[in-house]
């Protein structure tokens, strides 16, 4: 796995919902299993597989989880602003509005309260750019943006 | 069981509620409605996570129960503030793709999100047993986007919307599908996805663009 940069709050809430998922959750299900194999033969027992079933994915979460934060590094405000970077806050003129996005891990992303990827087509076509630099993210339809400001 | 049928005939209504492609300038009796909506993004979720170390069963759930608070809400659009009513100014308005500032976005997205959580704890509070509290689990990982099942549903549902609204574009009536491309252009992070987008690039517009590009011009 690539190395990810994420910020303090997202780190934070990843290891608090490890920590959930690893004291709280798991003993739970586990406790569901128990109880779901008293009632007889498991193959028959629909408490069984939908124990089964929550176990794997609390385990496929765990496992997840365990991945990025092992390969996750604080993702510092961007020392320079001579150039977009992950991290950087850039005001860009789209359509003859302005815009701002904030670029960030695809685990962060949200363009509806404006993060987006730094993989998606804008955000890695952005990365390097300067201020007054104009991209297209072409197809049929093409996407052009201006950096007005690095932040 | 009389909680259950309470709330399937609630979420029923999903079938007659329409989602507001009037915006774009498609006839309110010729839209979509949110069932039609959800159909066709949990086969396409289903399609797109085989591949993927995803969980495919929870990514069915969370694309049938991702809209489930329109039962009571309507579609809630970030645009509706800034619309008129009149519909002439709002096709104008509605012809590019509205933007705000990152602070009004992030109000426009607590606002929205908040307003759909108490339309759907409105409409589990039928149920109130463990069904509802797994649809509001599944709900969650839509709207926070904190599982990989939530955030891939959330993209693939961004590629239903230009779907539908390339097909509504071959009709002649929507206003424009500019904003559908570039928004998928922001969303988009997941490479077999963006493949995909190129691939209805090629089909409706013939390939004429060839593969997706960026061109750049420094000053």
């Amino acid at each position: 796995m690539k190395k990810m940069y994420l910020t303090r709050e997202t780190l934070e809430k990843l290891k608090q919902e490890l920590e959930h998922l690893t004291n709280v959750k798991r003993k739970e299900v586990t406790a569901r299993i128990a109880k779901a194999r008293e009632y007889g033969d498991i193959s028959e027992n629909s408490e069984y597989d939908a124990a089964r079933d929550d176990q794997s994915f609390i385990e496929g979460r765990i496992a997840e989880l365990q991945e990025i934060l092992k390969d996750s590094k604080v993702l510092e405000k961007p020392q320079s602003t001579d150039a977009v970077d992950i991290g950087s806050k850039v005001r860009v003129e789209v359509d003859g509005q302005h815009d701002e996005f904030e670029i960030v891990s695809s685990i962060e992303a949200n363009p509806m309260q404006g993060r987006i990827s730094n993989e998606s087509l804008v955000g890695k076509a952005l990365l390097g750019c300067k201020v007054g630099d104009v991209i297209t993210v072409s197809s049929t339809i093409k996407a052009t943006y201006k950096i007005l400001e690095i932040k | 069981m009389e909680n259950f049928v309470k709330f399937f005939i609630e979420i029923g209504k999903l079938k007659f509620t329409k989602r507001k492609w009037y915006l774009h300038g498609i006839p309110k009796e010729e839209s979509e409605s949110v069932t039609d909506h959800a159909f066709r993004l949990a086969l396409m979720s289903w399609h797109f996570s085989r591949k993927r170390k995803l969980d495919t069963a929870r990514v069915l759930k969370i694309s049938l129960v991702h809209d489930l608070c329109n039962v009571y809400l309507g579609e809630y659009t970030p645009y509706d503030k800034v619309l008129t009513g009149d519909q002439k100014k709002d096709d104008e308005i509605m012809r590019v793709l509205p933007r705000f500032s990152k602070a009004d976005k992030e109000r426009s997205s607590r606002e929205q999100r908040d307003a759909e959580e108490r339309a759907l704890d409105k409409l589990l509070s039928i149920l109130s047993n463990d069904f509802g509290e797994e649809i509001k689990e599944l709900w969650n990982e839509y709207e926070r986007q904190n599982s990989p099942e939530g955030r891939f549903v959330r993209q693939v549902d961004q590629i239903e919307r230009l779907l539908q609204a390339l097909e509504y574009n071959n009709t002649g009536k929507l206003n424009s599908v500019n904003p559908f491309w570039f928004q998928v252009k922001e969303w988009l992070y997941d490479k077999e996805l963006i493949e995909f987008i190129e691939s209805l690039d090629d089909h409706f517009y013939e390939g004429k663009a060839g593969k997706t590009h960026v061109e750049k011009s420094s000053n």
